[in-house]
């Protein structure tokens, strides 16, 4: 029925899209059949061309509410011209109580659809949410370490993402799906594949946007071989592939010694290793059920925290938060697990959340980060590090290391990480 | 800002004034009020412009900029020269407007005088209001539509390249760029016009293909406004709301995309059908047969559809067989000339659209 209503005579009964009066074509319709006999041939010809269009349109536009567009203005300038010449000749008050009517129909839909029309005042007018990635598309711009033959890898498919890396770019790309690029979809193992992007592709960057399905050789080189440099959301991402590996002592300079979060690399477990570590809370799902020391999982330091169960937060209160009330800070945590979607973190200060998108469970340290402006009426600021959702996965296990809580809003740990270097 | 009002002045409203102009020599039955004809031909500027380009970047491709401006100037200078007496015609005619309706308002009673300035003040503080708010944020957006952006990014390889072999391939080897779309690139022609002319300023900007859908969409209200108001005005005011009340008619008003650039010459077609077909004048069969063939020449639905139209004006049209089948055979060459042509070199030499292919299909 819906599929009827929505899309074959769509044009007549979408009210959303095309008024509430379009349906008024079918008794006026119906008027024209009955007086058929007195029509001139020009009002045929146009009934003839309407109805095949409709036709056409409601068969091979697939349901396509653009498509069925193409008839909207003509359709409803018809029902008026037609309409009039049906009330014409009726009563003063019985035209002005259909206009009032219809003046009632068209003030409802207006009504109807009233967070439609405030949605796009606060896009296109006001930009309140205005959705558009400046920084990642300016970034891509801006790129100064591209040789003439190094390209970008789009994981992007054929939509915005993609169309808008060609117009608003002045990079060259090879696609994800490319015949070019079968060499890399060859390789089984991962740093065959990475070494082909790297040497033969001359590819420096990848260019991914968050619902183009991942194969896991790229997740992991992405997870592993990939700095994310500039981000748009949680949507579109900007890795660049690291030329070396990551330099050990660099990093755990910046997650332990920067972070406001205190003991953030898990190193300091004064009531044992099988309580909750220094300035910790939450994660005990059961009282016998706290997280564990792990020796062999770490990404920063000895130690990281491991963690199994389902629907629970770890976190640590900011214990000066006042400091930074009405200004930005941003977290980074690293994370391993293999479960998918299920962990992320949220900043909290009581009024407002901020996340990070959610570890997508390939079994590697990823990196997440989310970025909060604590509101200025904030009682209390809690940077949960690992937030499990609800999935009924008791024995589910995460890993936990280097939470890096700094002031500030900062794009990726790589903007940051240059901005600290410079200062240095 | 300011280059952009001299593109949008010089093709939306002089190009269109021109075309008006000549198609005013053709009027001399006086069939058609030069009103009319003038609401219609302000959307021949921007299309004409872009199929002129579309011949010279076909038959004579990779000359420089300035060969297609004056290529195209060349054109309007002709049809300027055509239409050279014209000029003062509508003047005279639109003073003569303005005059009657002066005279009109002096003849009605205060309480009629008033039910006027208020309606009139309604439409026209609405339409301000809109335009004050477009042209200082909308505007200024940058281009986000997925599909005005493959157009866009087309429009910007036709510019680089001089040539539209492009549009027959599937990728763009300097860039590495993978597209298909069946349409014709009568849209996406128009951001490379507006590269041509920004090339003379050492300007980059696509403030001009940004605003071509709220200028078609005002166009299309405004014809519903015409038609409406020769019955009544509160039907036209109701009509023009209720227009606006459907979700999808509203975005054209902010959004970026051909929607309402296609609809417009679709909507114009069918008008000239049912003139061709009552009035049977020659002005009539040339603009029905011109309409159609930019409705083709917008998008490939408008290139299904005016095989409806001829279909319609074969059978509804007077007169005996051999005399409507040159009729009809005259439409169906100006429509080839004003864009269906794309689509025969398309069937045989690009994707093999329509005929080769699985099916007729809409998606681009």
């Amino acid at each position: 029925m819906e599929l009827w209503l929505k899309c074959y005579l769509g044009i007549l009964f979408n009210f959303k899209e095309f008024g509430n009066l379009s349906w008024l074509a079918i008794p006026l319709f119906v008027y024209f059949l009955i007086t058929i006999k007195k029509r001139k041939r020009w009002e045929m010809a146009i009934a003839f061309v309407f109805i095949l269009s409709c036709l056409s349109l409601g068969i091979k536009g697939h349901g396509y509410s653009r498509y069925l567009f193409t008839l909207y203005p003509f359709t409803l300038t018809l029902i008026f011209l037609f309409g009039w010449e049906f009330i014409k000749k009726k009563s003063y008050y019985l035209k002005i109580g259909i206009f009032a009517i219809c003046g009632i129909l068209v003030l409802f839909n207006y009504y109807h659809s009233r967070d439609i029309y405030k949605q796009y005042w606060r896009y296109k007018v006001t930009f309140e949410d205005y959705y558009f990635p400046y920084e990642v598309l300016r970034f891509i711009n801006n790129i100064e370490d591209l040789s003439p033959d190094s390209v970008i890898l789009l994981c992007a498919g054929r939509s915005f993402p993609y169309q808008s890396y060609y117009y608003h770019t002045n990079k060259k790309g090879i696609d994800y799906n490319n015949p070019n690029m079968r060499a890399f979809h060859r390789k089984k193992n991962k740093e065959e594949a990475l070494n082909i992007l790297r040497n033969k592709l001359k590819i420096k960057y990848i260019y991914f946007d968050w619902i183009f399905e991942r194969t896991r050789i790229l997740s992991d080189i992405i997870t592993n071989d990939c700095d994310l440099v500039s981000r748009w959301e949680n949507e579109l991402y900007l890795y660049r592939i690291r030329e070396k590996d990551l330099d050990k002592e660099e990093l755990e300079k910046s997650f332990i010694n920067d972070s406001l979060l205190k003991n953030g690399s898990f190193e300091s477990w004064t009531d044992g290793a099988s309580r909750n570590p220094d300035f910790f809370q939450g994660a005990i799902i059961t009282p016998e059920d706290y997280p564990i020391q792990e020796e062999k999982e770490v990404k920063v330091g000895k130690y990281s925290a491991k963690i199994t169960g389902d629907n629970f937060n770890f976190f640590q209160y900011l214990s000066n938060f006042e400091d930074y009330k009405d200004n930005n800070i941003s977290c980074f945590v690293w994370v391993k697990t293999e479960v998918p979607n299920k962990y992320r973190i949220e900043l909290y200060d009581g009024i407002k959340s901020s996340y990070s998108k959610r570890h997508w469970g390939g079994g590697n340290w990823e990196l997440l980060q989310a970025t909060h402006k604590i509101d200025p009426s904030a009682e209390f600021v809690n940077i949960r590090v690992i937030q499990a959702a609800n999935t009924g996965g008791v024995d589910d296990v995460v890993y936990v290391d280097g939470a890096l809580l700094v002031e500030g809003y900062w794009n990726t740990f790589y903007q940051y990480s240059l901005n600290i270097n410079k200062k240095e | 800002m300011i280059l952009f009002s001299l593109q949008f002045i010089l093709t939306n409203i002089i190009f269109s004034v021109i075309i008006c102009t000549a198609l005013m020599r053709l009027n001399k039955e006086k069939i058609h009020s030069n009103l009319e004809l003038l609401l219609y031909s302000l959307g021949l500027g921007p299309v004409f412009t872009s199929l002129l380009l579309y011949y010279l970047l076909l038959f004579s491709p990779h000359h420089s900029n300035i060969f297609y401006l004056l290529g195209v100037f060349i054109i309007y200078f002709i049809l300027l020269f055509l239409g050279r007496k014209y000029f003062s015609v509508l003047l005279i005619g639109m003073t003569r407007k303005v005059k009657n309706i002066k005279k009109t308002f002096e003849n009605l009673n205060i309480y009629h005088r008033i039910e006027l300035i208020i309606f009139t003040s309604v439409l026209i503080l609405v339409l301000a209001l809109f335009l004050f708010l477009y042209l200082a944020n909308t505007l200024q957006t940058p281009l986000d539509g997925t599909d005005a952006l493959r157009y866009g990014t087309l429009g910007k390889i036709f510019f680089v390249e001089k040539s539209l072999e492009y549009r027959w391939m599937r990728s763009y080897p300097k860039t590495g760029y993978y597209y298909s779309t069946n349409h014709a690139p009568s849209f996406f022609l128009l951001l490379t016009w507006e590269k041509i002319m920004d090339s003379f300023f050492n300007a980059d900007k696509d403030l001009y293909y940004k605003s071509l859908s709220p200028y078609y969409a005002l166009l299309i209200l405004s014809i519903l406004l015409f038609w409406l108001s020769k019955k009544s005005k509160y039907l036209a005011l109701l009509g023009v709301f209720a227009l606006l009340s459907g979700f999808s008619f509203f975005s054209t008003l902010i959004t970026q995309h051909l929607d309402s650039y296609r609809i417009f010459f679709l909507i114009i077609s069918w008008i000239y059908l049912a003139y061709a077909i009552e009035k049977k004048d020659s002005l009539s069969f040339l603009l029905f047969g011109t309409f159609s063939g930019f409705a083709a020449f917008a998008h490939t639905i408008g290139a299904v559809l005016v095989v409806f139209s001829c279909l319609a004006f074969f059978i509804f049209m007077k007169g005996n067989l051999k005399n409507r089948l040159a009729k009809t055979t005259f439409i169906i060459i100006l429509i080839i000339t004003c864009g269906w042509f794309h689509y025969i070199l398309d069937i045989f030499w690009g994707y093999g659209w329509i005929i080769f292919n699985r099916g007729i299909t809409y998606w681009g």
